[in-house]
């Protein structure tokens, strides 16, 4: 292996001293307890979001955003292009893991509390990748042009409308018109596949540059149990093999059930019946349905700014002692989520 | 819609490969991915247990801290 790399290695260091880059490979460690297992949920994230450019941009080569030719452009990749059933599965069944993955690692690092100085930064740049991936999921839930994208977009550009004053506007600010129609298709287009990737990558560069500058935390329950390994290469081969373990389980999925491409958009058609949204958005129609909607939408927009600023409110883990009340916030809002999310499966009839 | 993809996803069967071309196309490299992954974990040990030379190219000089 060695000699292979050997010329190119030795190409770039007649040019570049790279003994800076040794030294901080030889030297970055990364703490090993009970809880590492965590860990790696970061790093999956990254790896899915990757493959979610990769599907996205060879899809890109095919689709078409407007109203004549978005759902018949899909149908192509689907039968036609050469494997595009699997990049187009990969990249649905790649949108749900990450979806999973990214709940997993924030709530992961909430219950370790790893947002605790000096890690403030890393936690709120993670409340926005968390948006950015949901924006994502919304924004391309349209793009297929199917009856069942279209109703769904048109509950979820309506739901600002409830909000007092800026409500109408923002609603027609995503919609790019009164209803949804071709300028909602270009303008979720042009979210999907420019603003959000490139917001995503920003924040993704900072989050994990941040993450190489701190090193992993250890949870205040593993100080002194806690032992060491190699980042480069024990962990990175434990990443890798990692990633190695979730791409086998994603073709998996795709073999078994490759993305759906249902009915075209027949707007004159009336909404089908017990409509509602991906799993991930349950909680929150859940919330809407069930409680009176401007309060409703007034405590999930206090929680999250309180969620967003939790390692500035939990002052005892920033001293390192433990904060029970925020360990309960955490299971709090974890419970309220999954309850919702049941209530919401349980309430309307599977289509 | 998980479910909804489950439940439907034969709706486009005879438009794309069938299950069976499906499966003989990612059956070997799921377990390709497999083995990699489980090579992969090996050598994540044996790195560790086999002590510090084993890293390529920077032959025992690794200290902690
Ligand atoms: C696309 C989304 C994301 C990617 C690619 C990503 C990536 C990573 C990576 C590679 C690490 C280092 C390994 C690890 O500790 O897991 C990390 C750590 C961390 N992430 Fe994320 N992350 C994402 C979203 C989030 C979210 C939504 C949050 C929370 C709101 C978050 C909060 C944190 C924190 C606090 C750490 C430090 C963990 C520690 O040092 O123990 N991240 N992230």
């Amino acid at each position: 292996m060695k000699d292979f790399f050997g010329p190119f290695t030795a190409f770039i260091e007649e040019r570049f001293d790279l003994t800076p880059l040794r030294r901080w490979a030889r030297h970055k460690k990364v703490p090993q307890h009970k809880h590492s297992f965590w860990y790696y949920f970061g790093g999956l994230a990254l790896f899915i979001i990757s493959l979610q450019f990769v599907t996205g941009i060879l899809m890109a080569f095919y689709y078409s955003p407007t109203p004549d030719t978005a759902h018949e452009s899909v149908r192509y990749i689907m039968e036609k292009v050469h494997y595009g059933w699997l990049i187009r599965s990969m990249h649905f069944w790649g949108a749900n893991f990450l979806v999973a993955v990214v709940l997993v690692h924030m709530f992961s690092t909430y219950f370790m509390k790893a947002y605790r100085k000096p890690r403030e930064l890393m936690w709120l740049i993670g409340v926005l990748l968390a948006g950015l991936v949901l924006a994502f999921a919304f924004t391309g839930y349209l793009l297929p042009w199917t009856t069942l994208s279209y109703f769904a977009t048109k509950v979820g550009v309506n739901m600002p409308m409830v909000m007092p004053g800026i409500g109408g506007f923002l609603s027609r600010l995503l919609a790019g018109g009164e209803d949804v129609g071709a300028a909602t298709l270009t303008r979720m287009f042009t979210l999907h596949v420019v603003l959000l990737p490139i917001l995503t990558l920003v924040l993704v560069t900072a989050h994990v540059f941040l993450s190489q500058v701190f090193g992993s935390s250890v949870p205040l329950s593993q100080k002194g149990y806690s032992e060491e390994t190699r980042f480069f290469p024990t962990f990175v081969l434990r990443d890798s093999a990692v990633w190695a373990g979730m791409l086998a389980i994603l073709i998996a999925f795709v073999t078994i059930f490759p993305a759906n491409l249902s009915s075209k958009v027949n707007p004159v058609m009336p909404a089908p019946a017990g409509i509602k949204p991906e799993w991930y958005f349950l909680f929150l129609f859940q919330t809407l349905r069930t409680f009176p909607e401007i309060p409703a939408i007034a405590a999930v927009t206090i929680g999250l700014i309180i969620w967003m600023l939790v390692p500035f409110l939990d002052k005892r883990s920033a001293k390192g002692e433990r904060s029970t009340f925020f360990t309960l916030f955490g299971v709090a809002i974890l419970v309220y989520m999954i309850a919702m999310t049941m209530m919401a499966y349980i309430t309307t009839e599977v289509h | 819609m998980i479910i909804a993809a489950l439940g439907a996803a034969d709706s486009l069967a005879s438009q794309i490969p069938s299950f069976s071309d499906r499966l003989n196309f990612s059956l070997p490299l799921i377990a390709v991915l497999l083995v990699v992954s489980f090579f992969l974990l090996l050598k994540s040990y044996t790195v560790e247990r086999g002590g510090k030379e084993d890293v390529p190219g920077r032959g025992g000089k690794d200290q902690p801290g």
